[in-house]
């Protein structure tokens, strides 16, 4: 379904993704954890385009993307649906226009199966239909982050692909979100990839999961195999302990 | 086909609603009094950065050093700009007196005094401080909203030191050096760039000549003067505005154009108010 | 000798550097402007964005651009008045405020501030949506940000700015005749009467002609320094900055550009007539 080979990218001479070789599975719910500016996000930017990697293949769906145009890519990004880490709500419409931003510009629909479709993808988030004629800035930004999922779910993508999903939110917060991630898998059964380094949150929600350190992936486990690794770069991650060339 | 049913009309009406939504605050009767009430508080807060900057510029700590520095940097930074811009102010200056003159005295003759007069009682320090507005104004602005959304304001005022004093103060001082210095040079860019454009009519000796004849000891402080005034506005308002932003990169670009476009038009307003001051006492001093 | 080549060739460096960034910066927006133009003609048109950002550029600035154009009006008179004083030649005032406002001091300082308004209001929206990921996530649906975000703004920009520099202009007008009357006592119908001898249509037509330049020019930078922004909310305010300072250099030199083909113009009606 998705597939990474030999994959290499680098900012400005210095190296991030340093042969990235991952498959995974439809329907799974996968984690990629590592530390904070490590190049987790870089990887799921890969799929959609939003970055070009140096070297290697990225696969989509059995289509080889890597060389696709941006022209090309839009029809990948119909398939992947893309959660950000910020809500990215388009400030200046309502929360009803961000919902039907994308079912306007790619369906046939009429204005009331777009109302119901919205209505639809709210309650799928768990926020009532008076919300939609709110603009984003009036929400709490739990509920924005939800209507930026409500917004990415909209045009039925079979893979999600989620940015830090619960970073910096409070622990109700993001057992919300976490439990969000769960229904979205099972009730649109979509392949979800999430970037985090959020140990409770994978541990609720993960099939798989990896880590990513110093370019490559350290190991890819169930979850309480990867809780239980002996691996030393899992052990530091897990344990939070600094690596040891940078302890002082 | 029914009403519902129009896309068009649904379109109209979808935007109205939105403008509406975005005008909201404009056309309401609380609207009008919070327009108003924020025009005021932006007046009275910035006069009142003013008063303390005033206020605290004679006291110590000097920190001449850091005035220095941001002096070098304002004018370093703004060095290419005011060159380039008043450049091209001097050669348009010419050409338009060339074409007016033309018709009303017929006589191009008196055209580099007139040039030169206007240069220095008018396009000269206005044109300087609405460019240090756009330079400098803007990068005061933003970095100071982009200090205070990083909490640095909070951290100075816990160290117990005065934010204005140790901000506005030396940012206030080098502009205003920085305006008088870059207005003098911006005058004498645009009296080369003049004299090149109108260059087989005039050699250099009849072009200084000629405006020597018109452009007067009063001329060069006007400009000094009115230097000094509008150069306090750019300071001023951009610190203003950077430590009202609002929060993020929305804020932090709110805060520059409202920083900017209050720059321009105070320096507007306020060189209109020295001229009709100046006018007045032109007369008296005839009478 | 050597010391001075040495010299020569430390400056030479970082100018070498400024001149081809600046080429690069000039071809970078000319692209820009081209793939801009080329999906002015794609489907689907985003009239709805383009609407909000007339309203939120063009109405939204009719205030502070009246104001500002009254002034400037008003400060033009004063000084002319001043400068034809020195040839006791007053009796020009009204036409000649007028012509040179039409022609010259209006478009210009009205741009400068509409630069301000405008050119920093696009920036600064683009460049937020940019750094805030929402240029992304437009991506993420299949959508293409220069299509929904860059055309509607570069037409809705360039039809207000014309349309809010006309407007300055005619209040500039108001403001010269109001305050030579009011401040300088000088008789309107004295001051109107000049008018028709000394400003010709084609004063108008030039001031048009630079306000639609300016629009084209004020909203292709806007539009493209929004956009290429990267980084955080610092990025954010150095990128207005940057559109500021393109945009007043760009305002300068095409009104130097239209003044010398008007001057060379000019002397060639000189040359046939006479």
């Amino acid at each position: 379904m998705i597939e990474f080979r030999d994959v290499w990218k680098s900012f400005g001479g210095h190296p991030v993704l340093q042969g990235i070789d991952l498959r995974i599975e439809p329907g799974e719910r996968f984690f990629i954890l590592g530390q904070t500016g490590v190049g987790k996000t870089v990887l799921i930017r890969l799929l959609v385009g939003l970055l070009r990697a140096d070297r290697g293949q990225v696969w989509v769906d059995g289509e080889k993307v890597t060389a696709f145009s941006e022209a090309q890519f839009m029809s990948v990004r119909r398939k992947c649906g893309m959660v950000f880490q910020f809500p990215t709500l388009f400030d200046s419409l309502t929360v009803f226009e961000n919902l039907a931003f994308a079912l306007r510009r790619h369906t046939d629909l009429s204005e009331e199966e777009i109302a119901a479709q919205v209505r639809e993808n709210l309650a799928l988030v768990h926020l009532p239909g008076d919300v939609a004629e709110r603009m984003p800035q009036e929400l709490s930004y739990g509920m924005q982050k939800r209507v930026g999922l409500a917004r990415t779910i909209a045009l039925r993508p079979r893979i999600l692909l989620y940015d830090e999903p619960t970073t910096g939110l409070d622990p109700f917060t993001a057992e919300q979100i976490n439990r969000l991630m769960l229904e979205m898998a099972e009730k649109l059964s979509v392949t979800s990839v999430v970037v985090s380094h959020d140990l409770i949150s994978m541990v609720r929600v993960a099939d798989r999961v990896t880590l990513l350190a110093d370019g490559r992936l350290v190991e890819v486990s169930r979850p309480e195999q990867f809780l239980h690794s002996a691996n030393p770069l899992v052990r530091q991650f897990v344990e939070g302990r600094a690596a040891p060339e940078a302890a002082p | 086909m029914s009403w519902v049913e129009n896309k068009t009309l649904r379109l109209i009406g979808r935007t109205l609603s939105q403008i509406l939504y975005l005008a909201r605050l404009g056309i309401t009767v609380e609207g009008i009094g919070s327009n108003l009430f924020r025009f005021l508080e932006v007046t009275g807060g910035g006069m009142v950065l003013l008063i303390q900057t005033l206020w605290l510029v004679p006291r110590p700590p000097y920190r001449l050093r850091e005035i220095l520095r941001q002096a070098l940097t304002v004018g370093w930074q703004s060095l290419p700009l005011i060159v380039v811009v008043l450049g091209f102010l001097g050669m348009i200056t010419v050409l338009e007196l060339n074409f007016q003159l033309s018709r009303v005295i017929h006589n191009l003759e008196y055209v580099p005094g007139v040039a030169g007069i206007l240069m220095f009682r008018e396009f000269g320090p206005t044109v300087v401080a609405a460019m240090l507005a756009a330079k400098v104004g803007a990068g005061f602005t933003a970095e100071i909203s982009s200090m205070k959304n990083t909490e640095q304001i909070d951290a100075l005022e816990m160290l117990s030191v005065n934010p204005v004093h140790y901000l506005v103060v030396p940012r206030f001082i080098a502009t205003l050096a920085m305006q008088v210095a870059l207005s003098v040079i911006g005058v004498a860019v645009a009296f080369v760039t003049g004299f090149l454009i109108s260059q087989p009519r005039f050699n250099f000796q009849s072009y200084l000549t000629t405006m020597g004849h018109f452009v007067g000891v009063e001329d060069f402080l006007n400009l000094i003067a009115k230097a000094l005034l509008l150069g306090a506005v750019v300071p001023i308002a951009a610190c203003y505005y950077g430590f009202r932003a609002g929060a993020g990169a929305k804020g932090v670009g709110e805060a520059t154009t409202r920083g900017v476009v209050t720059s321009i038009l105070v320096i507007i307003l306020l060189d209109f108010t020295i001229n009709v001051v100046a006018d007045k006492i032109l007369e008296v001093v005839i009478q | 000798m050597t010391v001075l080549t040495r010299q020569v060739q430390r400056i030479r460096g970082p100018i070498e550097i400024g001149v081809m960034a600046f080429l690069r910066e000039i071809g970078a927006m000319a692209m820009f402007l081209a793939a801009t133009v080329r999906h002015i003609f794609k489907a689907p048109f985003e009239v709805q964005e383009m609407i909000l950002q007339m309203y939120q550029v063009g109405v939204r600035s009719v205030p502070i651009v009246l104001i500002s154009g009254f002034f400037v009006g008003g400060v033009v008179v004063i000084q002319f008045n001043y400068a034809l004083s020195l040839f006791g030649a007053e009796v020009y005032l009204g036409g000649i405020t007028t012509s040179g406002l039409l022609r010259e001091v209006g478009p210009v300082l009205v741009a400068i501030m509409i630069v301000g308004r405008v050119g920093a209001y696009i920036t600064a929206e683009l460049a937020t949506m940019k750094v805030t990921e929402q240029v992304d996530a437009i991506r993420c649906l299949g959508v293409n940000p220069v299509q929904f975000l860059v055309v509607p703004r570069f037409l809705a920009v360039s039809a207000m700015i014309f349309m809010l520099t006309i407007l300055g202009l005619l209040v500039a007008l108001l403001g010269g005749a109001l305050v030579g009357n009011l401040i300088l006592d000088i008789n309107l119908s004295f001051y109107f009467a000049n008018i028709r001898k000394l400003t010709a249509a084609w004063a108008l037509f030039t001031g048009m002609l630079k306000s639609i330049l300016f629009g084209i020019l004020l909203a292709t930078i806007a539009c493209y320094q929004g956009m290429k922004t990267e980084g955080g909310a610092e990025a954010v305010g150095q990128a207005v900055n940057r559109c500021l300072v393109h945009c007043s250099i760009a305002v300068f030199l095409a009104d130097y550009i239209i003044a010398s083909l008007a001057a060379l113009t000019y002397g060639l009606a000189e040359e046939i007539i006479f």
